[in-house]
């Protein structure tokens, strides 16, 4: 059965299968290569992931989460959840001492938020592969600690996937290219982030 | 004592013969695992061989399979392109006689037409325009400011600022609106 690779983005997430040799980005059902990474949640109760979610984040902007990796895996006191906490038009809240997002009295932690993006990604990689899918690889910015990488991890398990590894971004490209398969040789991994310095 | 002898000789001769028929069970063996050996061998040479078939024939198609990808990709468009040069034969002719003859409604009337003409081409292809009758939607419609309005409910569509496409069920470009507050 198929292992599906889930670049979990800060601001868009994308997701690939290893396919006759070659990795493989699947295209989500809108037909992209690349799903914000946002989840909305509409006044009719609808729950939002991806395009849809980003195209009415302006009048919804309380009840529309982006960049929530900001605050994966981090405790309430710490400068960079305080600093998204000033900058983002959600509410962050704490919850047991963890960061979490509160959307109309309810609190989701981080984790919860990143399962719906992730479970859009395995659905469009369900029906790209015409089966289903639950091992999967996730990717993580090579400075994440060890409680966001749990969060990661957990994230996953919430949306029904069996996370066999998380691997650093840098890395995933290194591997990407095949530096496991070539000879000796040095290869320099640059990692342009897309994320929002605002 | 010549009894003896013979016993002697008897037993030896026994002996050599048991040895003989052992000797013979061993080399028999030998032959039935030999025969294995080399049937196994055979089998496993088979196997690469198949293997190796399959492996390059999989490696071709898997190289044609992306050249007609490829060459799918690059000549998708071409009912397309055909389809819309009589747009652009009408839009040349619009020029010429807007040349010779400055009449501005007729002028309009022919832009008007091929206009009618395009879209008409545009649907043929599976190109259609997202209506908002429905009411803001976020599959379709992209919402890029809030306005006060007296008519329109919260989050409802004020203005469409730019119409926006669907190439069958995917969305080509959403339709801008803006939203009451």
């Amino acid at each position: 059965m198929a292992v599906i690779g889930i670049d979990l983005g800060t601001t868009n997430s994308c997701v690939s299968v290893y396919e006759a040799g070659d990795a493989k980005i699947i295209p989500n059902k809108e037909g992209r290569n690349t799903t914000p990474s946002i989840v909305a949640f509409t006044d009719k109760g609808e729950i939002l992931v991806g395009d849809p979610a980003k195209r009415q984040a302006v009048t919804n902007p309380h009840k529309t989460i982006y960049s929530v990796k900001r605050i994966m895996g981090l405790m309430m006191n710490e400068e960079k959840a305080k600093e998204a906490h000033d900058k983002v038009t959600y509410e962050i809240v704490d919850k047991n001492g963890m960061s979490a997002v509160k959307v109309a009295d309810k609190i989701y932690t981080p984790q919860e938020i990143s399962a719906k993006i992730l479970g859009k990604l395995k659905e469009d990689a369900e029906s790209y592969l015409g089966s289903s899918v639950t091992d999967a690889v996730i990717t993580v910015p090579a400075y994440f600690n060890d409680a966001q990488r749990k969060a990661t991890k957990e994230a996953g398990t919430i949306a029904g996937l069996n996370v066999l590894r998380i691997i650093n971004e840098p890395t995933a490209s290194a591997l990407a290219y095949g530096l496991d398969k070539k000879g000796d040789e040095k290869v320099l991994v640059y990692d342009l982030g897309g994320k929002l310095s605002a | 004592m010549s009894e003896n002898i013979k016993d002697e000789e008897k037993n030896l001769n026994e002996t050599v013969e048991v040895d003989e028929v052992e000797v013979d069970e061993k080399s028999e063996n030998r032959d039935e695992r030999d025969i294995e050996i080399e049937e196994l061998q055979k089998k496993l040479k088979e196997s690469e061989d198949k293997y190796v078939r399959v492996f390059s024939e999989f490696e071709n198609y898997k190289k044609r399979l992306e050249k007609e990808k490829y060459q799918a990709i690059e000549y998708a468009s071409e009912k397309f392109a055909k389809d819309l040069l009589p747009v652009l034969d009408n839009l040349q002719m619009a020029i010429q006689s807007a040349e010779t003859t400055p009449d501005v409604d007729k002028l309009k009337e022919g832009v008007e037409l091929t206009l009618k003409n395009f879209l008409s081409t545009l649907q043929k292809n599976g190109v259609e325009s997202i209506d908002t009758e429905d009411g803001f939607d976020p599959n379709l419609h992209e919402a890029v400011m809030r306005v006060d309005s007296a008519d329109a409910e919260s989050g409802e569509i004020v203005q469409v600022l730019q119409s926006g496409y669907r190439l069958k069920e995917r969305v080509l470009r959403a339709t801008m609106v803006s939203v009451a507050n």
